[in-house]
């Protein structure tokens, strides 16, 4: 069906060279405490991402994905958060960061999309403004170099009639335009890291995978390392290099896209795959998980998943299970490895 | 009545939907039929208040959804889908068309009024906690229904409670409970049960699982599965989503600017589309097969706004197969040969034609 | 598999009951130390208010042409007394009851009346909602305070009068907002949910709409209470409300007014009564829009 595809050419997981990693989480606990509720919103990750390469972290609601990726530009609310573990950008400690040193860094060494782009713009002024704004408060330029980066930009996202676009405000802007606009936005200091939280869950499905298409080609112009965010596998097929599932605060299996997709190992991932609604199994019921995620507010001493897993026994509900080596870069944190080897 | 286990056949067949009392007709003749249904919103008037400029939301569309099916109906934002299940139930005013429920013309003189029309037609929404009124619990909101028509108010709410034990939400749990301290999927199970509460014969989903995680999903899509066998339903399922609407459906609708563009079998149109936006639709979807990606987006720029439309085909601006043809007159939604499948394309044969070959060919490249 | 069990019915399944919503708005404004401190003091004063003739020393209205303008702290008259002699702290005191009145009946009144043409005219919309908002808006431009003086001057002087022309200015403000919430509201999908069940649209007001909307009007009136006691006491200044002997606030200021220069303090106590009700009234309507507006 689909008429344009092409076997993609491998692209492995960069060896661990003297290079060091773009990103490194270690061991990131992210706690949120109102007098009302406590929620341990994340419960130890550990990541990393080499240069020029493309991770997605793949979970539903709850699982604690959008909170990993704010943690990593500290965009989560000071007062309410306490955040435990390390995170290293580009050799700089981010959790350590002042102030100052955060405001530079966020546009100039990391940039984030979001999923609603109309309200990453200001509405009173106009997107080419604000995208000349960045780029002279970052670099320094003058007004009318910053409207000419803008202008770049915007064609470099393939923005048609890019200079009539520049003065437009953003309400006037089309779903896939202020997609576009928001890109050209984050991209405008030339960051070395790209964040990406479900940038494209609102839109049609048509644009959808224009998007995905500008992205890939972006980054690959760019040499960007990027992080993307999705519940949608099919997203990270698209776009990835590499996958992370996440659930309950965890991740739960890591690996090269591909190896991920192909053979699942961990029963959370076997399940999302397996309960996916498909043409092939029309008239059938879907294999759907039971059950529903944990309360973060009180997570449970062993693995989360337990309850909901048709291979948990004892061990899995009392222990915590580490990340297992499945070979190749792939990884599972599951006690029953055995039952979901193919 | 608690919910039986059930085994694991196959639901292709069509229950039997001739018991229903209510039926009449028979298996041939459609439980729902619309025909020239339409809505244009004005949105900008003259100093007189004379209309200048309009979106037309729906413009004239044709169908009919048969007894014990699942029509499902696909477009992306702009094409009138929501807005066409708004019409069916009468949430909007329609400018022009009719509906027939089962014979009945709808709120016309002589025939079903809207009143009784509710009582067969019943609707789930998208937003699963704008859909609940956040003051009553559970229990009021599923007995609201049947007490509006005349069930007496401890009736109703043993009713609410046998619906929620059905749609898997424990009664002594939840009966009690405020929408607000329900998850997403356990509140689009209360909507479910709510639409049920009035016994409708037409079930319409606007949605009603996009909002869901995945893995909720699933059960959700499980339950109305569940439920359409048990109660001889007919479901007519809206969703952006494709795969889900493959899965669900028998046979599905395209929409796209307030027409229908092709209506057929749903496997038949998975397989062979016979329009060009339906192709380019499939094509969009992200591939799930490790090691191969999509390469070149089908369509360029987003779908547009059905105001002041141009003469000709709809889809002409974007379509790669346009022609002279194409954009002096606008093509009727005709039947391609073998029935069933109607496509409102002038190269419809061709379309479909190339796409059952395998081959991957130049000019098909958007 | 049963439908029982690939459902949510696993022990984790349903939360912890929360309270129900006005529970859980009193814990909120119980936190709230602004709030408490301002319904503190309101109590105080209406409880003075209600047992007024067991706390005043003296009669309100015994007059002593000997006695006349003692400062405060004079024995016997506490708070000093005024120009015809009498004590007044017993004024104060007993004032309390009609200056509360005077300041919270208007607007009962206007938030029955106000709420109903508001939330009929939100609920209808269209040409009807158009005629009754364009209507209410013509008294809303008046001033409040002219429009209160010229209705009580019309309708002459007197208590039940100026509660008469009170009710009649707060009745578009009111009903301003009864419009705009009722209208939100009307548009959410439960409300087309409650109409694709069949329901009458009065059976949908009444057990969809009411719910939602009473409790924000209900906040802007209180807030509106602090205005109706100025304006009540204006008035009465003027003369065009209570009338003399009575202990009303306003009216105290009004017949002692002339003795500023002589006894200032003295004449300064019934503004600072009002002033000090009014900001209670006013602390306290605040804290409660806040408890009511946390998302749920």
């Amino acid at each position: 069906m689909k008429s344009d595809v092409m076997t993609r050419t491998a692209v492995q997981a960069p060896v661990a060279a003297p290079v060091e990693p773009l990103v490194e989480i270690r061991d990131l606990h992210v706690h949120f405490g109102t007098p009302r509720r406590q929620v341990q919103a994340v419960n130890g990750v550990d990541l990393t991402l080499a240069r020029g390469e493309v991770l997605t972290i793949l979970g539903e609601s709850g699982s604690g994905k959008s909170v990993t990726l704010r943690s990593l530009m500290r965009l989560l609310p000071e007062r309410k958060t306490r955040l435990t573990g390390s995170v290293r950008v580009d050799g700089q400690d981010v959790l350590a960061m002042s102030r100052r040193e955060l405001s530079r860094f966020r546009g100039r060494t990391a940039a984030m999309i979001f999923q609603e782009p109309m309200l990453a713009f200001d509405p009173v002024f106009s997107v080419g403004d604000q995208i000349a704004e960045t780029v002279c408060r970052h670099e320094g330029v003058s007004r009318r170099e910053g409207l000419a980066r803008a202008l770049e930009l915007f064609d470099r996202v393939r923005i048609p009639s890019a200079k009539r676009r520049l003065a437009n405000y953003p309400h006037e802007l089309s779903g896939g335009m202020s997609q576009r606009a928001m890109i050209a936005l984050a991209l405008s200091c030339r960051p070395k890291l790209l964040l990406a939280d479900e940038p494209t869950t609102a839109l049609d499905a048509t644009v959808q995978i224009q998007i995905l298409l500008l992205l890939r080609e972006l980054q690959r112009e760019l040499g960007m390392s990027v992080i993307f965010v999705t519940h949608d596998m099919g997203v990270a097929n698209e776009i990835s290099d590499r996958i992370a599932v996440m659930y309950a605060g965890r991740l739960v299996e890591t690996g090269a896209v591909d190896t991920v997709i192909a053979q699942p190992r961990h029963p959370y991932t076997l399940g999302l795959m397996h309960s996916r609604a498909s043409g092939e199994l029309r008239g059938q019921r879907l294999s759907a998980i039971p059950g529903a995620p944990p309360d973060m507010s009180a997570p449970p001493p062993g693995c989360a998943f337990a309850p909901r897993c048709p291979h948990a026994d004892a061990t899995c509900t009392q222990a915590l299970p580490g990340m297992s080596e499945l070979g190749d870069g792939h990884r599972a944190a599951c006690w029953r490895l055995g039952e979901t080897a193919s | 009545m608690s919910h039986q286990a059930r085994k694991e056949d196959s639901r292709n067949a069509a229950p039997l939907v001739t018991s229903d009392p209510r039926d009449r007709g028979g298996r041939a003749q459609p439980l729902l039929r619309v025909k020239g249904l339409r809505k244009h919103f004005v949105i900008k008037r003259d100093l007189l208040g004379r209309p200048l400029s309009r979106v037309h939301a729906v413009d004239g569309i044709d169908f009919e959804v048969r007894k014990g099916e699942t029509l499902g109906i696909v477009g992306e934002s702009g094409c009138g889908k929501s807005t066409t299940a708004r019409l069916l139930m009468h949430l909007l005013q329609p400018d022009g068309g009719e509906v027939i429920f089962d014979g009945d013309p709808v709120g016309t003189r002589g025939g079903l009024s809207l009143r009784e029309m509710r009582r067969q037609m019943q609707m789930v929404f998208q937003n699963s906690y704008a859909s609940l009124n956040p003051r009553m619990t559970i229990e009021e909101s599923i007995a609201f229904g049947p007490q509006v028509h005349g069930v007496g108010r401890r009736e109703a709410r043993q009713r609410a409670r046998r619906l929620l034990d059905q749609v898997g939400l424990l009664p002594e749990r939840f009966a009690q409970r405020y929408p607000h301290e329900l998850s997403g999927g356990q509140r689009q199970r209360v909507n479910i049960a709510r639409a049920l509460a009035l016994e409708p014969r037409l079930l319409i989903l606007d949605e009603a699982v996009s909002a869901l995680d995945k893995s909720v999903e699933a059960q959700v899509l499980n339950l109305l599965g569940d439920l359409k066998q048990e109660y001889g339903l007919t479901y007519l399922f809206i969703s952006h989503d494709l795969n889900v609407v493959r899965y669900v459906s028998d046979r599905v609708m395209v929409m796209y600017l307030g027409k229908v563009a092709e209506v057929g079998d749903s496997e038949a149109l998975y397989r062979a589309p016979a329009h060009p936006y339906t192709r380019a639709l499939m094509s969009a979807m992200p591939s799930l097969e490790p090691g191969r990606r999509t390469q070149t987006a089908p369509l360029a720029g987003d779908p547009p706004n059905p105001i002041d439309l141009p003469p000709g085909c709809r889809f002409c601006p974007r379509c790669p197969l346009a022609v002279d043809l194409c954009r002096g007159t606008e093509p009727e939604l005709a039947a391609l040969p073998g029935g069933g499948h109607l496509s409102a394309c002038h190269r419809a044969d061709e379309v479909q034609s190339a796409v059952s070959n395998p081959q991957p060919s130049v000019e098909e490249s958007v | 598999m049963s439908l029982t069990l690939d459902t949510a019915v696993s022990p984790m399944a349903a939360p912890p009951a929360e309270p129900g919503y006005w529970r859980s708005v009193f814990a909120r404004l119980r936190r709230d130390p602004v709030a408490m401190v301002a319904g503190l003091i309101l109590l105080a004063i209406v409880l003075m208010a209600i047992f007024a003739p067991w706390l005043a020393p003296q009669s309100p209205y015994s007059t002593s042409m000997l006695h006349r303008l003692q400062p405060i702290g004079s024995p016997g008259f506490p708070l000093g007394s005024d120009e015809l002699g009498r004590d007044v702290l017993s004024r104060l005191i007993h004032g309390a009851r009609l200056s509360l009145l005077i300041g919270v009946m208007p607007v009962i009144n206007a938030f029955v009346i106000g709420s109903a043409i508001g939330i009929v005219a939100g609920f209808v919309g269209g040409r009807t909602n158009t005629v009754i908002m364009r209507v209410i808006d013509v008294f809303y431009a008046f001033p409040a305070v002219l429009l209160a003086i010229a209705l009580a001057g019309a309708l002459g002087a007197g208590l039940v009068n100026s509660l008469f022309s009170l009710t009649v200015v707060f009745i578009p403000p009111i009903a301003r907002v009864a419009e705009s919430v009722t209208t939100q509201v009307r548009s959410v999908d439960y409300i087309e949910a409650a109409r694709a069940s069949g329901a009458r649209s009065l059976t949908i007001i009444r057990r969809h709409v009411l719910g939602n909307v009473l409790g924000p009007i209900f906040v802007y009136a209180t807030s509106l209470i602090s205005v109706s006691m100025i304006l009540a006491s204006g008035l009465s200044f003027l003369g065009l409300g209570a009338r003399p002997p009575m202990p009303e606030w306003g009216l105290m200021l009004n017949t002692m007014r002339d003795a500023i220069y002589v006894n200032p303090w003295v004449t300064v106590l019934p503004g600072m009564m009002i002033f000090t009700v009014s900001i209670c009234f006013n602390m306290l309507s605040d804290g409660l829009r806040s408890a009511m507006d946390v998302k749920l």
